[in-house]
């Protein structure tokens, strides 16, 4: 069950009007490596994830992504609230504008739209923490390059490092958890089995 | 900012059975405040219904508490009054998990309704109601049973039940 607070978990205060920013930040909201996928990349896995720790782990770290969501979308309102037409069509804001006028809607920052095809959910405890792992460092490469495009806008920068700070942290739980995974199949092939399927440790022939 | 609630209790199959009414009462035996008013009753019932128009039309005549009776949300509702009167104390984890859950249904279930309607003073304290029986329950099974939320982790003294307690789809 899932219940909303009312807050950010990081304060976003953005006094300055920046579509071209904008459109480019989108792409965490609904891009490649973005916190939607991110969410429901974790919140799928945590299923057939057969250990304890893991399951908390993508529970946890699934729902601190929809905090983060919530984050990419108010950095992006806040850039373009206050846009008038004029800076609107200045900054090549028109494309996004004609079907959604202000609306949040998940993309990437090319316009292609948020699609599952982004993230993967194999029910196999080491492909997908190693996707988990992956994806939280094309996360963060990709918050290294929104921040090398707002230098001049200290307050996106101060959230933008926040989240790109998550990124790494992520990615260091998520080892641990991989590590976890490891530590109970056999050190000697862990790919004997998968232990969210062969669950009578059974073979997949792949011994 | 949106949070996990880790409804672990082992409702298993026979969960928060809104079509059976029935089974629910059979929980109650200890309680001693049989009825609760009938005007809360009556304002679970209104938005246990759920189906647009018709609630519509009975909130613009500000009949909050004159719905029709007889859907099984209203019942549910009704139950977890009779067990708000009840000491939380000795129920086993299945009870408690059943009144967090009959409980918490009826707070967002009214949130829905207060957030169209935020000054209807009956819908507000049906709400408060609710969600003290809510907090309370809450607060019980993770004290007892291991934290249903992160917020209500600071029972875990020696070890983070959290990873511990079975996962509400296990």
């Amino acid at each position: 069950m899932f219940n909303y607070e009312k807050r950010l978990e990081y304060p976003i205060h953005i006094k300055e009007t920046n579509p071209k920013l904008a459109k480019a930040i989108i792409t965490q909201y609904g891009g490649p490596n973005g916190e939607l996928g991110a969410s429901m990349r974790y919140l799928s896995q945590r299923y057939t994830m057969p250990y304890k720790e893991c399951m908390a782990l993508l529970t946890d770290i699934g729902t601190e992504e929809l905090g983060h969501f919530e984050m990419i979308a108010t950095i992006v309102h806040q850039l373009t609230r206050n846009m008038t037409m004029e800076e609107l069509k200045a900054s090549g804001f028109e494309d996004y504008y004609v079907d959604h006028t202000l609306g949040l809607w998940p993309q990437a920052a090319s316009g292609t739209p948020f699609t599952a095809a982004m993230f993967q959910s194999t029910g196999d405890p080491i492909a997908d923490l190693s996707e988990d792992m992956a994806a939280e460092q094309k996360a963060r490469i990709t918050y290294d390059n929104i921040l090398r495009l707002c230098a001049d806008s200290p307050d996106v920068t101060d959230a933008i490092r926040f989240l790109r700070a998550r990124e790494i942290v992520h990615f260091q739980r998520f080892g641990e958890a991989l590590r976890i995974v490891q530590d109970k199949l056999n050190a000697n092939n862990f790919y004997a089995f998968n232990p969210a399927f062969d669950t009578n440790g059974g073979a997949c022939g792949c011994k | 900012m949106m949070q996990n609630q880790n409804c672990a209790g082992q409702q298993g199959r026979s969960g928060m059975s809104c079509q059976q009414p029935q089974q629910m009462r059979g929980n109650t035996g200890n309680c001693q405040q049989p009825q609760q008013t009938r005007g809360n009753a009556g304002a679970a019932q209104m938005q246990m219904r759920g189906n647009g128009a018709n609630a519509q039309m009975n909130m613009r005549n500000g009949s909050y508490g004159q719905m029709q009776q007889g859907n099984s949300a209203a019942r549910m509702v009704q139950e977890t009054q009779r067990n708000s009167s009840c000491n939380t104390g000795g129920l086993s984890r299945q009870q408690l998990m059943k009144r967090v859950m009959l409980a918490g249904f009826a707070c967002v279930d009214a949130s829905l309704y207060l957030d169209t309607h935020p000054d209807d003073a009956e819908a507000l304290s049906y709400f408060k109601e609710h969600n003290r029986i809510y907090q309370e329950a809450v607060e019980e099974y993770s004290k007892t049973y291991g934290p249903l939320t992160l917020a209500h982790a600071h029972h875990c003294d020696a070890y983070w039940n959290w990873v511990d307690q079975p996962w509400p789809w296990q």
